[in-house]
């Protein structure tokens, strides 16, 4: 019958603590003897590699946007996007959007569905971008890899998020502008990607560099959005758990 | 230095991510872990002693984020729910037969219930393979202390992987 003792050594020596320490050629010897000391250490063996198993997913992907920020994007100040937005008419906003051909290309509006998480318009209610608008807290990053990193109400009253999204390049990220429609669906102002080098790490989540042609692009559309500063942790939570009712 | 050890945190990101995985049993929560830590380490990058192991240092800035954080959100009320048990159901792609997954469900359950000071001794020994005295020194405890937890947590977990032994 084995003690604990013995259970102890034999584990401690399937875990490979025992090299080179005094008692491992008779803990060796006793599990080569004694079948009970044999299927315990088997045992722990089998227990070992399950258990890694278990939790090796991360070990396959990817790193996530938000962990390769941190490590890569240069030290970040403020957002710009916590400052009060002055209005501009939506249509000047829009032809400069295009203007700079970011995002609102063609590539976007292909039928090119699985890849592609953000396009502009609608977001399909089923859909991961959608789940991930309408549940997540700002800084949190969805299993799709949507991480919303602000709220904020536009000039009309709607709720809207600046969202990112991991690009299917590595280096790579999406930013992109959703607002809550009337009718509950979130539709994308608009999409742009950037390169992870040029963003910057803002609370959890980042933002693009400021002054860089995806800031810029941003920062027209909030414009033109009419965006109001972000809203804090707990005025965002109280939008979350009405059901988005900003009245 | 400073990119040096940006360009090896990277590689050590895996199974910091797995690490952080098993003690938070979820992957959200398990990724902002690792990014605060990342944080961490970087803000304290002068403190890293050239020669010293930064693996052992990066897992301990883990463990202490992961504690402190439990800590706050012990006063804050409970955490989020476990979304993450049954959303990681299909992560056992090897698993090819379905009562595997069920057993590494099982597995995933059962070390989440575990107390989170033998849920860092598994993790460090069973997942990332470090021996007893670098888990030691990583959770700044004796020998001894990763020695018992460890019994005491494969005495909980060994009857789930009873059975079948190939």
């Amino acid at each position: 019958m084995m003690t604990d003792e013995d259970k102890a050594m034999i584990a401690s020596l399937v875990d490979g603590a025992l090299e080179g320490e005094p008692r491992e050629q008779e803990i060796r010897d006793l599990v080569e003897r004694d079948p009970e000391a044999m299927a315990y250490a088997m045992q722990v063996g089998r227990s070992n590699r399950l258990i890694r198993e278990a939790f090796e997913a991360p070990m396959r992907e990817p790193m996530p946007a938000g962990i390769r920020a941190a490590l890569f994007a240069p030290p970040g100040k403020v957002s710009i996007l916590h400052q009060p937005r002055v209005l501009i008419p939506t249509a000047v906003a829009a032809s400069l959007v295009l203007a700079l051909g970011i995002g609102a290309g063609i590539g976007f509006l292909a039928p090119e569905p699985e890849a592609q998480i953000a396009v502009l318009g609608d977001v399909l209610s089923d859909g991961p971008l959608h789940q991930a608008l309408e549940t997540l807290p700002s800084g949190r990053v969805s299993e799709a890899g949507v991480q919303p990193m602000l709220t904020f109400l536009d000039g009309t009253g709607r709720a809207c998020r600046e969202f990112e999204v991991i690009g299917e390049l590595p280096d790579e990220l999406e930013f992109g502008i959703a607002c809550r429609q009337p009718a509950g669906t979130w539709h994308v102002e608009v999409v742009v990607a950037a390169p992870i080098a040029d963003a910057t790490p803002v609370g959890e989540g980042f933002a693009p560099a400021s002054g860089g042609a995806a800031d810029r692009t941003l920062e027209t559309m909030l414009d033109a959005l009419g965006a109001g500063p972000a809203l804090d942790a707990a005025e965002e939570a109280a939008l979350l758990g009405s059901g988005w009712r900003t009245h | 230095m400073s990119e040096e050890i940006r360009a090896n945190l990277a590689i050590l990101v895996p199974s910091l991510r797995r690490f952080a995985l098993s003690l938070c049993g979820n992957r959200d929560e398990g990724d902002d872990l690792v990014q605060t830590a990342c944080l961490k380490a970087l803000d304290r990058a002068k403190q890293f002693e050239p020669g010293t192991r930064l693996d052992s240092w990066m897992f301990r800035i883990v463990q202490t984020t992961f504690l402190d954080t439990r800590r706050m959100s012990a006063r804050r009320g409970p955490a989020a729910p476990p979304e993450a048990l049954e959303a990681l159901s299909d992560d056992g792609r090897d698993a090819r037969r379905s009562e595997d997954r069920l057993l590494l469900g099982r597995i995933r359950e059962a070390v989440g219930d575990l107390p989170e000071e033998q849920r860092l001794v598994i993790g460090l020994v069973a997942i990332e393979g470090y021996t007893y005295k670098e888990t030691a020194e990583i959770l700044d405890i004796p020998v001894g202390t990763v020695m018992s937890r460890l019994a005491r947590a494969r005495a909980r977990l060994l009857p789930l992987t009873e059975g079948s032994v190939k």
